[in-house]
């Protein structure tokens, strides 16, 4: 069986460092990004089966790149969360206009986020 | 027969007597009647000025009656007041008088124009009219106009009112309105930077708590390789150095703000402690893949700081610098003296800052904002506001030069121990 494709993408290091254990144990291959331009080369090159992606980032922002991976036929059936330090429903409201499959807020339990994830991989 | 004509002629000469007094008569009383009518008339009149007069002095405001051609005929004892003219000084002047110079001229034009169509109306709502003293100052008024036939000619009678307090009181009004709407307004933008520095505030804090939280997870659940467990001890221990650094620079800038950061001023070599500045980021400069130097001569002579604000200068510049400075890039901290200041540079080769952001990098709230709306992150963006503040606290300035994908250049002044002999 083909293993399943995780895209992470978060400009901090440390944060992608950190979640590259949590995910892979779960038998997940992990790509990475640190900005959107990259993410969105990522999609491309690497077809993930799903998305974790942060929402304030240089350049181009998670709200924007979420916007435009569901506006396109090739990539909207890809799952999409989104994590943000962001409080308030506006923001909250923003992420599902855009498309989001998932919002999770920072900081999080990293079981939250699995249990996230699986459930979106199945449906 | 004589007799008889004499008789006939004296008849008729009492006769003619008789007829010509009675025409007198008549005629006295005719007389007598004109002069009563006469009399009655013109106390008649008379009355009817004095009740108009009356009427005049009476009024609030002052009047002036004005004929055809403009001369002043009659006025109340509110004009004597309001233009401190004496009434015999008025009667008989063109009423321009009353008027300030640079429109007399119109106000000629005005009045003929009015006098071909008289009706009543009132001038000055809308426009800015003024009347002027006797000693040449000039104050608000309004102005209305009334028209009056008398033997087929008309007269106008013009009520002028200062409106200079009521023109005070809006002035005021509307100064008071611009003052509160500025106050609002300065208010606003100070709760809109403020829910945006909490914002920013929170993502700094959260972002580091979002490592520790997720490290210690990892740490307590996973079976993770020896070298995987040691990074992530670095990174929780490096979200915990900049969480405490984003509080005690918030901190620093309250105590700075406030006017309550303590400097302990006296002279120090300033080789030594640069070198000592310079030698704490040996190690980061190396994982950087930055080149630091510094070129400071051991003969420089002492300034007169804090060091250890000096020190938190430095510390932030040389961080700065480096961090802004791509692999293979080099730092150069390096000295000029400058008068009776000593001018320390902190030189990088690194992505420069466009000329547009330069004054912004020191400006806490508003570099914030910026890197909020940019979506950019890292640092608490209150390191290069604190470095100015400090500098200045220790009586230097701040400067700035930079170019893009060139690099920066940081440089600021402290005052030297002992005045440099001045050099012809």
């Amino acid at each position: 069986m083909k293993k399943i494709k995780v895209l992470l993408v978060d400009d901090e290091k440390d944060f992608r460092e950190i979640m590259r254990p949590v995910l892979e144990v779960e038998g997940w291959e992990v790509i990475e990004a640190s900005c959107g331009k990259e993410a969105l080369e990522k999609v491309k090159q690497e077809r993930p089966n799903i998305i974790i992606l942060d929402v304030m980032m240089p350049t181009l922002d998670g709200f924007t790149i979420c916007k435009e991976l569901k506006t396109d036929e090739k990539y909207k059936n890809i799952p999409i969360i989104l994590l943000t330090v962001k409080f308030g429903k506006a923001d909250h409201e923003r992420g599902i206009e855009v498309g989001a499959d998932a919002y999770i807020t920072k900081p999080f339990e990293t079981d939250e986020l699995i249990k996230q994830i699986k459930s979106l991989l199945q449906a | 027969m004589f007799k008889y004509f004499l008789k006939k002629i004296f008849k008729s000469r009492d006769e003619q007597l008789r007829l010509l007094r009675k025409k007198l008569e008549k005629e006295h009383n005719a007389v007598k009647i004109l002069e009563n009518f006469i009399e009655n008339k013109s106390r008649d009149f008379f009355q009817q000025k004095e009740k108009f007069r009356g009427l005049l002095e009476a009024a609030p405001d002052a009047f002036v009656i004005v004929d055809k051609e403009g001369k002043i005929i009659m006025i109340n004892n509110q004009v004597e007041v309001l233009f401190g003219y004496a009434r015999e000084e008025l009667i008989g002047k063109p009423v321009e008088i009353l008027v300030p110079e640079h429109l007399r001229t119109k106000h000629v034009e005005h009045r003929k124009t009015y006098f071909e169509q008289p009706k009543k109306r009132t001038i000055g709502i809308g426009l800015d009219l003024y009347g002027v003293r006797k000693d040449g100052s000039r104050f608000p008024v309004d102005i209305a106009l009334s028209p009056l036939k008398i033997n087929g000619d008309f007269i106008v009678t013009a009520a002028i009112r200062d409106i200079s307090e009521h023109k005070q009181t809006e002035e005021k009004l509307r100064h008071a309105a611009a003052v509160s709407s500025e106050a609002a307004k300065r208010e606003r933008e100070m709760s809109e930077l403020k829910s945006e520095f909490i914002q920013m505030t929170s993502h700094e804090l959260k972002t580091p708590l979002t490592h520790i939280k997720a490290g210690v997870s990892n740490l307590e659940h996973l079976k993770l390789a020896p070298k995987v467990r040691k990074r992530i001890f670095k990174i929780i221990d490096g979200s915990i150095h900049r969480l405490s650094t984003l509080i005690s620079d918030h901190l620093d800038l309250e105590k700075i703000e406030k006017g309550k950061m303590e400097y302990i001023i006296k002279p120090h070599h300033i080789a030594l402690m640069i070198r000592n500045a310079v030698e704490s980021f040996h190690l980061f400069s190396k994982q950087r893949g930055v080149r630091l130097e510094y070129k400071i001569s051991h003969t420089t002579p002492d300034v007169l700081v804090d060091p250890d604000r000096f020190n938190q200068i430095m510390t932030n510049l040389l961080h700065n610098a480096l961090k802004f400075t791509p692999e293979g890039g080099g730092v150069t901290v390096f000295s000029n003296i400058k008068g009776d200041y000593l001018e320390i540079s902190v030189k990088d080769t690194g992505y420069g800052i466009p000329k547009e952001e330069q004054t912004k990098v020191f400006e806490k709230y508003k570099q914030v904002k910026d890197r909020l709306k940019k979506g950019q992150i890292g640092g608490t963006g209150l390191g290069l506001p604190i470095v100015k503040a400090l500098v200045e606290g220790l009586g230097g300035k701040m400067r700035l030069e930079s170019e893009v994908n060139k690099g920066s250049c940081f440089s600021f002044t402290v005052p030297l121990a002992k005045k440099q002999k001045k050099v012809a």
